[in-house]
C-alpha cells in the first residue's frame, strides 16, 4: 500500500523536538557520507496565470540508507515578486484549484524501491527549515538564551520560534514584520499556542535589541538584519541567503551554513520575469562571500567545527538552501507513525509501479 | 482532478509517429527558449542486499507554449549479471509484486496543479524510440528498407516502432542474447508493426543488408565494433558502451542527441558501480561528443543530414532528458482523457491551504 497523508496528519505525526532530534542523527550519516542529498534544482517558465507571475518546477531529494527512505520534494509554484515594506519578496499564489499551493514529499524504500507515502509538502516544509535553525541555535547560541528577536510574521517565522524554544529556555519573543496586523496577529497566536511572552514591535531594531537570538523568517529576497544591529554574544540565523547583509555575516566571529551549494541548479526559459537573479537579490546575494570555507551544521554536530566558545562571539547561522535529505530523514519518522498509528489513506501500491522496465 | 493512468491505458493512446511529431516541436521549442530542461540527478546509494545499490533519479522539464511541466521519478534496485561474457547493468523488479518503480509526475504551469500521476514504463520508450526516429529521420537514406535491431528488451521494441514510423522498412532483423526473448520480440513486433520480423542467432546475421541498425541493449561491453560499419548504414545507439569507440570513429556523419548532458551524480561513501570499472557510464574518452552536431541542429537545418548514399552515419540517443517527458507526457494525458481512460483522485490530496 502507499499512504496518502494529509498535512493535518503530519502535523499530528511529527513534532518540533522530534524533528530537531531526526535531523540531528541523519546530518551524521551526512557528514560521514553515509546518507546523500542532491542539489535543490528550479526549472522556471513564463505562466498564462499572469505576465508578472513565474512557473516555477522545483526538486530536491535525499537518502538517508540507515533508515531506509529515499525522499524526493517537489513544488510546483506560480510565484509572484511585490514590493512590501522596503524590500522585494517571493510571494507563492495558491492558483491550483480551490485556491491552493502545490508541493509534494515522496518517500520510497531503499529496500525495495516501492513508493511508501505521499503527502503534502506545506507542514514538514516549515518545521524541517525550523528544526534546521533550531539545531543552529542548539549549536551556536549561548546556552542561558532567553530572548529571540524575529524578523517576519509568516508561516515560517512560527517553526522559528516553536524550534528556538526546542532547544533553549526561551522567555520573550519580539516580533516585527512590516504589516501592523499581520506581526499583531502572529503574536497573540504564538503566545497563545506557545505559552512563551510573543510581543509585536514597530521598527526591527526593536526586535533584535538586546536579543540572545535574532532570528530572520521572511520571504524577502533583499537584506533584512543589519551589521550596525549586532551585539556581544548575539546569535544571528536567517532562512534565506539574502536576509541577512554580507557585511554583518563578515562581522561575525564564527559562521556555519546549512549546505555548500550556493544556489540551485536553476534553468529559465525565455520569457519568464524571474527577479531571483538580479544583482545583489535572490540568489545573488553574499555573492562575494565564500560559504565554502564555512562549516556546515552537520560539521558541527559530528565535532569538526566549533560553533561557540565563548559568551562573547556573535555567531551566525545561514540555512541557505533546503536538503532533500530532511525531507527523508522526517518523512521516515512521519510514515513509521502513520503505519503504527493507521493514519492515511491506503492506495494500491500498484497504480505506482509497474511490469515494465523503465 | 489529478488523474491516474497505467501503462496499458497510454499504450493504447500512445502512436510513435504522434511521439516523433511532439518530440519534433518540442526541441524546436527548446531551441528557441520556450521551455527549460533540468539535466538528470541520480542519488546512489546501498539498498538491502550486497551487491545491489539503490539509486533515486528525477529529471523535469517544462514547456511553455503547451502549459505542461513535469517531473520523472525512478526508484531503483539496480544489480549487475554477467550474460554471454558482457555485464549487463539490471534494475531490479523488487518492488512488492516484482514490480519496478518508475513515475511521471504531470503539472500545468497555469496554475500549478497536478494533473496526472503515471508510472514512466511506457512514456520511457516511447520518447527514447521517437528520438531516434527524430536523428534516422535525418540520417538514414530515404529508401532504407532493412532494418537490424541488437537487443530485444523493453526500449528495443520502441526503436522498432520508430524505425518503421519513418522508413518503408520492408524487414527487420533481431538480436539479443536469449532466444527466446528475441522470438517473442519478432513474434510481437511482427503481428504490432505487421512487419516480418526475424529472430537471427548472431549480431553478424541481424546486420546482414541493414538500411539502418538499432542498439538497444543493457551492455556495458560494446557490441557493434570496427568491423560491422557499412557503408550507407544508419548506426544508432540509446547507451554509450554500445558501438565500440573506433567503430564511432569510422562513421563518416555522427550526432548525438545533446553534446552536454552529462547526469549530476551523487553517492554514499564507499558505493561501487560495475561501470565505474568498465568506464561505460561515461561516453569513451576516445570518442569527442563536443564536436559532434547535435538532434536539435538537425531540426533546425544548423547541420546537415545525409548527404549521399554512401555515408556511414550515427545518432548516439545517450542519456534522455525530464523535458522529453514533458512532451511526450502532454500528449499521453491529452490522448488518454480524450478516450476517457484513468482512474480520477482529489486534486485536493496533492495541494494544500499550507504555503509551502
Amino acid at each position: 500500500m502507499t499512504l496518502i497523508l494529509s498535512n493535518d496528519d503530519v502535523e499530528k505525526l511529527l513534532t518540533m523536538p522530534d524533528c530537531v532530534e531526526a535531523l540531528e542523527t541523519a546530518y551524521k550519516d551526512l557528514a560521514f557520507g553515509r546518507g546523500i542529498t542532491r542539489q535543490r534544482s528550479d526549472c522556471i517558465a513564463p505562466t498564462s496565470y499572469s505576465d508578472e507571475a513565474i512557473y516555477g518546477l522545483k526538486s530536491m531529494d535525499g537518502v538517508v540508507p540507515a533508515l531506509g527512505v529515499g525522499a524526493i520534494r517537489i513544488n510546483s509554484d506560480i510565484v509572484t515578486n511585490p514590493r512590501i515594506g522596503n524590500t522585494q519578496r517571493r510571494v507563492k499564489v495558491p492558483a491550483a484549484p480551490g485556491n491552493r499551493y502545490v508541493g509534494l514529499v515522496l518517500l520510497f524504500s531503499t529496500a525495495n524501491g516501492e513508493p511508501l507515502a505521499i503527502f503534502p509538502d506545506g507542514v514538514l516544509q516549515h518545521i524541517r527549515v525550523g528544526a534546521t535553525n533550531g539545531l543552529g541555535v542548539k549549536y551556536m547560541s549561548r546556552k542561558d538564551s532567553k530572548i529571540v528577536g524575529l524578523l517576519g510574521s509568516g508561516w515560517q517565522a512560527e517553526t522559528q520560534v516553536t524550534a528556538a524554544a526546542a532547544v533553549r529556555d526561551i522567555k520573550e519573543v519580539r516580533v516585527f514584520s512590516p504589516t501592523k496586523e499581520n506581526r499583531e496577529a502572529f503574536a497573540c497566536r504564538m503566545t497563545e499556542t506557545t505559552g512563551i511572552d510573543v510581543r509585536a514591535v514597530d521598527h526591527p531594531e526593536d526586535a533584535v535589541r538586546g536579543a540572545d537570538i535574532a532570528m530572520c523568517g521572511s520571504n524577502s529576497i533583499d537584506p533584512i538584519f543589519f551589521k550596525d544591529w549586532m551585539e556581544p554574544g548575539m546569535h544571528v540565523s536567517s532562512i534565506k541567503k539574502p536576509e541577512i547583509e554580507p557585511a554583518a555575516i563578515l562581522a561575525a566571529d564564527r559562521v556555519a551554513v546549512h549546505t555548500h551549494d550556493t544556489s540551485p541548479i536553476i534553468v529559465v526559459a525565455e520569457g519568464a520575469p524571474f527577479q531571483e537573479e538580479a544583482k545583489d537579490k535572490g540568489w545573488n546575494a553574499a555573492k562575494k562571500l565564500d560559504f565554502s570555507k564555512y562549516p556546515t551544521i552537520a560539521d558541527l554536530i559530528v565535532g569538526r567545527a566549533k560553533g561557540r566558545e565563548n559568551d562573547e562571539e556573535i555567531t551566525c547561522f545561514l540555512n541557505n538552501l533546503g536538503l532533500g535529505f530532511q525531507f527523508a530523514a522526517a518523512g521516515s519518522v512521519i510514515y513509521k507513525r502513520a503505519v503504527e498509528r493507521g493514519v492515511g489513506h491506503d492506495l494500491p501500491t500498484d497504480w505506482f509501479t509497474e511490469t515494465v522496465h523503465p | 482532478m489529478t488523474w491516474i493512468f497505467n501503462n496499458a491505458e497510454l499504450d493504447s493512446v500512445l502512436a510513435m509517429k504522434d511521439c516523433i511529431s511532439v518530440l519534433e516541436r518540442g526541441y524546436l521549442d527548446l531551441a528557441a527558449g520556450l521551455g527549460g530542461n533540468r539535466g538528470r540527478a541520480e542519488i546512489v546509494s546501498p539498498a538491502g542486499q550486497e551487491g545491489t545499490v539503490y539509486a533515486l533519479k528525477s529529471m523535469d522539464g517544462v514547456h511553455t507554449p503547451s502549459g505542461y511541466a513535469s517531473i520523472r521519478l525512478n526508484s531503483d534496485i539496480i544489480g549487475w549479471r554477467e550474460i554471454s561474457g558482457s555485464t549487463r547493468r539490471e534494475k531490479i523488479p523488487a518492488a512488492p509484486g516484482d514490480r519496478y518503480v518508475g513515475l511521471v509526475l504531470l503539472f500545468s504551469t497555469t496554475n500549478g496543479e497536478p494533473l496526472a500521476i503515471f508510472p514512466d514504463g511506457v512514456v520511457q520508450r516511447m520518447r527514447v524510440g521517437a528520438t531516434s526516429g527524430l536523428g534516422l529521420r535525418h540520417l538514414a537514406r530515404k529508401d532504407a528498407a532493412t532494418a537490424a535491431i541488437i537487443g530485444s528488451g523493453w526500449q528495443a521494441g520502441a526503436q522498432a516502432m520508430a524505425i518503421a514510423a519513418e522508413r518503408p522498412i520492408r524487414h527487420m532483423r533481431v538480436f539479443s542474447p536469449n532466444k527466446a526473448n528475441r522470438e517473442a520480440f519478432a513474434r510481437d513486433m511482427t503481428a504490432r508493426l505487421g512487419i516480418e520480423v526475424v529472430a537471427e542467432t548472431s549480431v553478424e546475421d541481424a546486420l546482414r543488408d541493414a538500411d539502418v541498425v538499432a542498439c538497444s541493449t543493457s551492455a556495458l561491453d560494446p557490441v557493434i565494433g570496427h568491423n560491422h560499419i557499412r557503408k550507407g548504414v544508419h548506426y544508432s545507439a540509446i547507451k554509450p558502451a554500445e558501438i565500440a569507440p573506433e567503430a564511432i570513429n569510422a562513421i563518416d556523419r555522427r550526432t548525438v542527441h545533446l553534446r552536454d548532458n552529462a547526469p549530476l551524480v551523487v553517492r554514499t561513501h564507499g558505493v561501487e558501480l560495475a561501470e565505474d570499472r568498465k568506464g561505460a557510464l561515461a561516453p569513451s574518452a576516445k570518442v569527442d561528443e563536443k564536436k559532434m552536431a547535435e538532434l536539435t541542429d538537425l531540426l533546425t537545418g544548423k547541420a546537415q543530414g545525409r548527404a549521399s548514399d554512401s555515408e556511414t552515419t550515427c545518432f548516439l540517443n545517450y542519456s534522455g532528458i525530464g523535458y522529453q517527458f514533458t512532451m511526450v507526457g502532454g500528449l499521453a494525458f491529452e490522448k488518454a482523457r480524450a478516450a476517457g481512460l484513468g482512474r480520477e483522485l482529489p486534486t485536493e490530496w496533492f495541494t494544500q491551504i499550507e504555503h509551502p
